[in-house]
């Protein structure tokens, strides 16, 4: 699973990393978690509210830090 | 679609950035302006304004604190005005002092709108008045002064004419290059909007730094060779302690480079070629700083190269 943290590096973006992480964690997932800071690489993934989260190439939340629960959530469902 | 000038506006608090837009407004009434700016209410609206043909406004940033979250709404708003048949458009907002960050938006623009601005100039406002109290000291360089490309020093009638040069001298010491023109509640000589803002003005920064006890305080440098990168960048390494700044245009073996350098950063990147490099150096030292260069260039480079002053 690739999960991307979506944000030009503020603090809500590292927010979201860190929720993300604890998410991926809780749930015991394989999952490769990395960040999209580039602000071009965001226009281009038609992103326009940060933070924003992406699995598996599919942009799931825009603007929210979302909390770890609601990851949980967004990843089961992402799961199938 | 003919592009659009873009025009970013920056400046302190209360130096009359909202003054010079209204100036702008009431003086190019023939053309079709857009405006961006963090909250409309500090035009003072004047619904006149708005409703009058030909001039579109957007507002953002509203709540959001965050520069980076503020770059996205830049790029969302030009990219909007993007598609509009306008001739110039204003941004105002302190937050995009750094160029590079205005380079950035308008590279994530260019993704979604096409390449729909010129960037013409950075226009920076200084408060007449209050300006050498918001000066901190001489080691801080404040970022929207130092990479603007046009100073404008307002309440000009508010202050003597010692003052004045005081001013005029700050300024200087921050942004030896940049064009500088005062004026009176934010009433500029529109002439800025025909001349190249972005080339470097050689003749204004020598004029302007001649001191009264006649030690130069700048020095440039001309060199016909092309360098490798490495070896500019150790040169400037080398001359960077005894400057406040370090500007020009230089011809790598792969290509020109815009240099600019401020306190220990230095920025290059790409730019059209000229007819020679030319370096411009802001002494901290005084005219000592001519050992200083000549030393450094003999130790890094020791190619041929003139400094005058």
């Amino acid at each position: 699973m690739q999960i991307k943290v979506i944000g030009t590096g503020c603090d809500k973006c590292t927010r979201l990393y860190q929720n993300v992480q604890q998410a991926v964690a809780t749930l015991g997932l394989t999952a490769d978690v990395s960040k999209v800071e580039d602000l071009v690489e965001i226009v281009k993934m038609g992103v326009m509210s940060v933070p924003a989260l992406a699995v598996d190439g599919k942009v799931v939340s825009l603007g929210k830090v979302l909390k770890a629960e609601e990851v949980v959530k967004l990843l089961q469902k992402a799961q199938g | 679609m003919k592009q659009k000038s873009l025009y970013v506006l920056t400046g302190f608090l209360g130096a009359g950035k909202t003054s010079l837009l209204l100036h702008l407004l009431e003086q190019m009434q023939d053309k079709k302006i857009g405006v961006i700016q963090n909250e409309f209410g500090k035009l003072g609206i004047d619904g006149e304004i708005i409703r009058r043909n030909g001039v579109e406004m957007t507002e953002i940033g509203r709540g959001s604190i965050f520069c980076s979250c503020l770059k996205l709404s830049f790029v969302q708003a030009l990219s909007e005005m993007g598609r509009m048949e306008l001739d110039y458009v204003f941004v105002e907002s302190s937050g995009l002092a750094d160029p590079s960050n205005i380079e950035e938006i308008l590279e994530a623009v260019r993704v979604l709108a096409g390449d729909v601005y010129a960037l013409k100039g950075v226009i920076c406002l200084v408060d007449g008045v209050n300006f050498m109290a918001q000066l901190s000291d001489e080691q801080t360089v404040d970022r929207q002064l130092a990479h603007c490309h046009m100073a404008v020093i307002n309440k000009a009638d508010l202050i003597s004419a010692e003052q004045l040069a005081t001013v005029v001298s700050a300024v200087r010491r921050v942004n030896p290059l940049c064009r500088l023109v005062t004026c009176t509640n934010g009433k500029v000589d529109l002439d800025f909007l025909n001349a190249d803002l972005t080339e470097l003005q050689w003749v204004a920064c020598e004029a302007s730094l001649n001191t009264v006890d006649n030690k130069p305080k700048t020095i440039s440098l001309e060199c016909e060779a092309a360098l490798s990168q490495d070896a500019l960048l150790a040169f400037l390494r080398r001359v960077q302690p005894d400057c406040y700044r370090i500007k020009g245009f230089f011809q790598l073996t792969d290509g020109w480079r815009q240099v600019d350098t401020v306190e220990k950063l230095i920025d290059m990147k790409p730019c059209e070629a000229r007819a020679v490099s030319q370096l411009v150096f802001l002494s901290k030292i005084g005219p000592q700083v001519i050992r200083s260069i000549d030393n450094a260039w003999k130790e890094t480079v020791g190619l041929p190269m003139k400094l005058k002053n």
